[in-house]
């Protein structure tokens, strides 16, 4: 257990090291207000968007593999 | 004024004890309603969570940074988590590898579609241009997200809001979608879910099996990388046709 963690940790540590490293985006800071207020003035299309591109996005990334995956192996259900 | 609960509230509140354990508590409280409701997609964990969290907090009046001195520990385990999903992964090697144009196919396809219809979306309905940076990368995990925004000039605290909404709407509405397309595969259900909703639907995509997990995890750190390209290089595009 205390191995597995040990593990894990020692790759995290890999990865933040290459994060500094090469300069890869680091979360920023909080704008609390700045973040209030385009919630409250534009919520509808905030709203609309995400449901509707969540979706439409599961649905396009299934369709095209289950397609690509019939593809390459004829007459295997997916 | 000094009563004894009040006493014990100060210790309390100055120690991250009371909100790590409070979280992880809140967590299964919500996890024991979603298995009682037979796992319904509505009764998500982690949208009750965050309700139930919220409500605390306000009922309390307390801070969301002296929330999160206790939350954090949750917080930082996300990183040893999102390693140790290379151990399913590995699991599921030899179907990835007869996927893998399939893989780079679909990926390529979910992106796209989950960066052009956010942005279209909101724009069509009347959105600001710093909103429509901000909610572009709604579809790929937290940091990624966020140091992308805030590199390109929009608000990566907004981003922070929409990404966790997202994974929220993926992980409820995906059974939805998914069962009226007819898509059984595990590894194709696992691989949309992780596409459009990062972390919280691989962890909805491993309540239905390793194999599904697997898929999401893959697919969420690859459609990480793929916005982080996709997403400048679109901007930069946007910027030259306009001016």
């Amino acid at each position: 257990m205390l191995a597995a963690v040990t593990v894990l940790l020692v790759y995290q540590l890999v990865g933040e090291i290459a994060v500094v490293a090469f300069r890869l985006p680091v979360p920023g800071p909080v704008v609390g207000m700045a973040l209030l207020f385009r919630l409250e003035a534009e919520w509808l299309p905030i709203s609309v968007s995400l449901v509707l591109s969540t979706l439409l996005t599961i649905a396009v990334t299934a369709i095209v593999m289950r397609w690509l995956l019939a593809r390459r192996h004829p007459g295997q259900r997916s | 004024m000094s009563t004894p609960l009040a006493e014990i509230w100060v210790y309390l509140a100055a120690t991250p004890l009371l909100f790590l354990t409070l979280t992880l508590l809140v967590y299964q409280a919500a996890y024991w309603i979603y298995r009682r409701a037979g796992f319904h997609p509505l009764l998500n964990p982690v949208a009750i969570s965050i309700a139930i969290l919220v409500a605390l907090l306000r009922l309390t009046g307390t801070p969301y940074e002296t929330y999160f001195g206790g939350a954090q520990f949750v917080h930082f385990l996300l990183g040893p988590a999102t390693v140790a999903l290379a151990v399913p992964l590995y699991a599921q090697f030899d179907k990835l590898k007869r996927a893998l144009w399939p893989i780079c196919g679909a990926l390529l396809a979910g992106a796209v579609t989950a960066l052009v219809s956010a942005v279209g979306i909101a724009w069509a309905l009347g959105a600001s241009k710093a909103t429509l940076l901000s909610i572009a990368p709604k579809s790929v995990t937290t940091p990624i997200a966020m140091g992308i925004v805030e590199r390109l000039g929009g608000l990566p605290s907004l981003t922070a809001v929409l990404v966790v909404c997202t994974g929220i709407i993926g992980a409820v509405g995906a059974k939805y979608v998914l069962d009226a397309l007819g898509i059984s595969d595990h590894g194709v259900r696992g691989f949309a879910l992780g596409t459009a909703a990062h972390g919280i639907g691989t962890a909805r995509a491993f309540q239905e099996s390793d194999e599904a997990g697997a898929f999401s995890g893959l697919a969420m750190g690859l459609c990480g990388l793929v916005t982080a390209v996709l997403f400048p290089l679109g901007v930069w595009l946007a910027a030259r046709v306009i001016s």
